[in-house]
């Protein structure tokens, strides 16, 4: 009898071992299957030989040499932007910007549309505060023909009187579209706001004073700005230096260099603003923004700001999104930003919410302000964001276009050409002291506040905000609204 | 609920309608990288897709660029719209949803989460026949990848509670897309009307009726029988090393069974006789007249097809094209103009939507369109224009090959699942070389037959 359960425990065993053994496969696959794999180790980037020479015309040729490219990115970099049109003249450096390609002294409009769209280029023109982006991609057996072609636009450009008419209208309709976001409204709002009094000019437009403009404005600015002396040119593509200079330079030796009359730029101080600004705006939804002046990204603290940015409100992963949408379901969104302007920074939180929810969302912003600054990060939390921050960066410049932008801005912002070779390193020094250490430098005075939307539906619900200017949608001052009523002053 | 992340620009369209955004901006994404890529020549690029097929049919094709240190990862499911059940229209697009919503070992949108902690983006999109689910990683996570698109296709775990709260998205966020963009159901009633068959002609989103008909049984029953490896390809595209790649995709992919072959969808009989239509709709939403134009094409050859791209070039890409330049420019009778050819199995399409100030631009707006669509039926396209035409071609083509690892593999994903086999390399550039104004005047001709023409003209209260 012992033997036999002997046996049978012996024969037991054995098929439990037989079906480990068969079974084992399939457990070591749901085993490797559990957890996310380990990554291999980090590629570097690197980035394509970028080389510059100025031409005698004061124009700097910068190439981008990548030698199995087909495709070809111009880009002409002009030092001017919004904030160099004169304050009564919104617009005009965008006007200007859009004019240059409708029409020069040898080709009409209608003949600059059919020469570039026969040479299959795919253009954009960027106009912002302090720079404009003229960008055209193109096969490279087309590059002699694009060259010559926008070389006219920037050297004899004639600002036909039609094309005008319609280019403002187009850029009016655009801007009435752009300000129907209460967000985007809000933001043009901010701007123009924080930097009042600074006299630096944001360069926000007004679709009201386009009509303003003249043929002889977009002349004077041209002249004054549009200049090669104020002017990079990128060409990146299958050419070097050498090759790139002599075709530019003789493309473009006809476009004169004249003295720059730039004004100079202060640093502005983060501060307090004790100002709560209600845009009275045709919404159903609520756009805040809050923000306040950070440095620019030459200076030391700029990559601490690059995490802190991340750790606050860089994705849909971040606090503000978690906090106010996932957690509590205050707002359809929160982000937290950063823009650079010549000199100066902003850093500023966007979210959109309700009217009835307005009030908390403003208090939930300040109490995650407040934590970021008092708190310690966590480890984690902070390696995520570098991890991010390192893994998105090569995102960013995949084409050509945008390649050549981030190079071009390392001239805006006068940084050095191994500006993003470093990036990765630099990112790396990051440690949550540094972070800590920004985040009181920069979140620890009260920021300035813009609540966008429909007043009347919304004023009720900020009752508990001790003083709130309100502005009608133009963003001319109306009243002052103090603990639950409404006082209309003149200012 | 967050539906899907977005990369850092898409961040900014993220708001509460997120799952529509979700379904444009993938879609078209999608739709923009797919029109210039039908095949690929190795002589602009030099790339050089590898592909094999594991045992359970998955089709894989590798592609190595070493430019960037990144790899963008596509996975196409031959599945889309035309495999809705009736009466349970938009259950694909809703699938796609799902597909987010965890696996076994991955929580509820964590596949987002583990993507854009490494700084990567990630979309997808669902279109009539096909679904595509895509990420762009630092290379060094191709791994990661890896798993996260295996888990979902092996584990999905989709419950009673998560399908009601994602069909209870899916309505809102379609009553809310049609308070927010009016003219979206048109471009629905257009198919409708150019389709008269439940399959090939209703809207991809569904109705809310039809969505609340969605049972946990029809998403489990669709998944199984489309979400399988022998109805996929995966198509890998950047920094990698290719027998890396192979050894990664074999340890995560391979184990996973073959499902049943799919459902193919008979070509549909449409009734005879014209389909001309020509509606008349007043709607209280709409601000402003519009107008919709679409004519259905069968019984062409596969060369034709790029013969209709540049025909589209022609017709309306770019501010010089002929449609462009009539109706906005010189006669500015139009304000907006949209449109291109589109395809759906053996048909094709041209479609167009325009916006005018009122109903009589409208009438000159259909008056151009139908001369302009004659003047290609009679008269020889200029050299002139025919350079323009495969310039612009050209250029958009070596742009999508070369330009980004993403582009690259969603086109080849997509050629995959279209014939079935491995994107043959070559051809196109070449193709289009031997197109001339005497194929434009003859598939023309062939083609667009005025009594096809639908027009729906929408009027504002």
């Amino acid at each position: 009898m012992k033997a036999m359960i002997n046996r049978l425990r012996r024969q037991a065993l054995t098929t439990v071992l037989i079906l480990l053994l068969i079974l084992s496969p399939l457990f070591s696959q749901e085993k490797f299957r559990r957890n996310p794999p380990y990554p291999e180790p980090v590629s570097g980037l690197n980035l394509p030989p970028v080389d510059s020479e100025i031409l005698n015309n004061g124009l700097k040729v910068l190439t981008i040499t990548r030698p199995n490219s087909q495709i070809f990115n111009l880009q002409i970099l002009i030092q001017a932007g919004e904030s160099y049109s004169p304050p009564h003249l919104p617009g005009l450096a965008t006007l200007t910007a859009r004019m240059l390609q409708r029409g020069t002294l040898t080709l009409s409009p209608f003949e600059i549309i059919e020469r570039l769209e026969t040479l299959g280029i795919e253009y954009s023109i960027e106009v912002q505060a302090d720079y404009t982006i003229f960008s055209y991609s193109f096969l490279e057996e087309h590059l002699d023909s694009a060259l010559s072609l926008v070389s006219l636009f920037f050297i004899e450009p004639a600002f036909p009187a039609i094309e005008l008419t319609s280019a403002k209208r187009e850029l009016y309709y655009q801007l009435l579209n752009h300000n129907q976001d209460p967000e985007k409204a809000a933001y043009a709002f901010f701007t123009k706001k924080i930097f009042s009094g600074s006299g630096y000019n944001p360069g926000v437009l007004d679709e009201e004073l386009l009509k303003n403009i003249s043929q002889k404005d977009l002349a004077f600015f041209h002249q004054s700005w549009l200049r090669p002396n104020n002017s990079t040119i990128i060409l990146n593509g299958n050419i070097s230096l050498s090759n790139a200079s002599q075709k530019i330079s003789q493309k473009f030796r006809r476009w004169a260099p004249r003295a720059l009359d730039r004004k100079p730029v202060s640093r502005l101080e983060n501060r307090t603003f004790n100002q709560i600004c209600f845009l009275d705006h045709p919404s159903s939804e609520i756009a805040v923004i809050t923000g306040n002046f950070v440095v620019p990204p030459s200076d030391e603290d700029y990559f601490p700001l690059l995490v802190l940015n991340h750790i606050l409100g860089g994705t849909t992963n971040s606090r503000l999104f978690l906090g106010l949408r996932e957690s509590k379901g205050l707002a359809y969104y929160a982000f937290s930003e950063l823009s650079f302007f010549k000199e100066n920074g902003l850093f500023w939180i966007r979210a959109k919410t309700s009217p009835e929810a307005t009030s908390q969302v403003v208090k939930e912003i300040n109490e995650l302000l407040t934590n970021l600054v008092e708190n310690r990060i966590n480890p984690s939390e902070l390696e995520r964001a570098k991890a991010y921050l390192i893994g998105n960066l090569p995102l960013q410049i995949q084409t050509p276009a945008e390649l050549s932008k981030k190079i071009g801005l390392l001239e805006i912002f006068n940084l050095p050409l191994d500006f993003w070779s470093k990036y990765y390193q630099n990112i790396m020094l990051v440690n949550t002291e540094r972070v800590q250490g920004v985040a009181r430098s920069y979140l620890t005075k009260k920021p300035l506040m813009i609540i966008a939307g429909d007043l009347n539906r919304t004023l009720n619900h900020l009752r508990e905000f001790d003083q709130i200017e309100i502005y009608n949608r133009k963003g001319q001052f109306q009243a002052i609204f103090q603990k639950g009523v409404l006082k209309y002053e003149n200012r | 609920m967050v539906n899907l992340i977005f990369s850092k620009k898409m961040k900014r369209l993220i708001n509460k309608n997120k799952n529509l955004k979700f379904y444009l901006v993938g879609s078209c994404l999608l739709l923009f990288c797919l029109r210039f890529l039908f095949s690929f020549q190795s002589e602009p690029s030099d790339y050089k897709p590898v592909s094999f097929k594991l045992k359970n049919g998955l089709q894989v094709i590798i592609v190595e660029d070493n430019s960037f240190p990144l790899v963008s990862a596509v996975i196409a499911y031959g599945v889309g719209s035309i495999n809705d059940p009736p009466n349970k229209d938009g259950l694909a697009y809703l699938m796609q949803n799902l597909m987010f919503q965890g696996s076994e070992n991955v929580g509820p949108l964590q596949h987002i989460n583990y993507i854009q902690n490494v700084g990567g983006e990630l979309n997808a999109a669902t279109t009539f026949d096909k679904t595509f689910f895509y990420e762009t990683v630092p290379s060094n996570q191709l791994g990661l990848v890896l798993w996260l698109e295996s888990e979902r296709m092996h584990f999905l775990d989709i419950n009673q509670i998560i399908l009601e709260k994602e069909k209870e998205n899916l309505i809102r966020n379609e009553r809310q897309r049609q308070l927010d963009e009016p003219f979206a159901r048109y471009f629905f009633l257009i198919d409708e009307i150019l389709y008269p068959d439940f399959s090939y002609g209703h809207s991809l989103v569904g109705s809310a009726q039809s969505v609340k008909n969605i049972t946990l049984n029809d998403v489990l029953s669709f998944y199984r029988r489309y979400y399988v490896p022998n109805n996929a390809v995966l198509c890998l595209s950047g920094d990698l090393n290719t027998q890396k790649a192979k050894e990664l995709v074999i340890r995560y992919f391979e184990s996973i069974p073959k499902g049943l072959e799919p459902i193919v969808y008979p070509k549909p009989e449409f009734p005879l006789g014209p389909s001309g239509r020509d509606q008349i709709m007043i709607d209280p939403l709409v601000s402003s007249p519009a107008m919709q134009f679409a004519i259905r094409i069968e019984n062409y050859q596969p060369e034709d097809i790029l013969i209709f791209k540049i025909m589209e070039q022609i017709l309306l890409n770019g501010n010089s094209s002929r449609l462009v330049n009539r109706l906005i420019r010189k006669e500015r009778v139009a304000l907006y103009l949209s449109g291109g050819f589109e395809e759906r199995r053996e048909f094709q399409s041209l479609k167009l939507f325009l916006l005018a100030n009122n109903q009589y631009m409208i009438e000159r707006s259909k008056k151009i369109l139908i001369d302009e669509l004659n003047r290609l039926k009679t008269e020889m396209v200029s050299e002139k224009e025919m350079t323009k035409a495969k310039n612009k071609f050209k250029y958009n083509y070596v742009k999508e090959i070369t330009g980004n690892n993403l582009s690259r593999a969603l086109a080849l994903a997509d050629r995959y699942l279209k014939e079935r086999n491995l994107p043959e390399i070559g051809s196109e550039l070449a193709q289009l070389e031997r197109i001339n104004s005497y194929s434009i005047l003859m598939l023309a001709r062939k083609h667009l037959n005025e009594e096809n023409y639908c027009f729906i003209t929408i009027l504002p209260r």
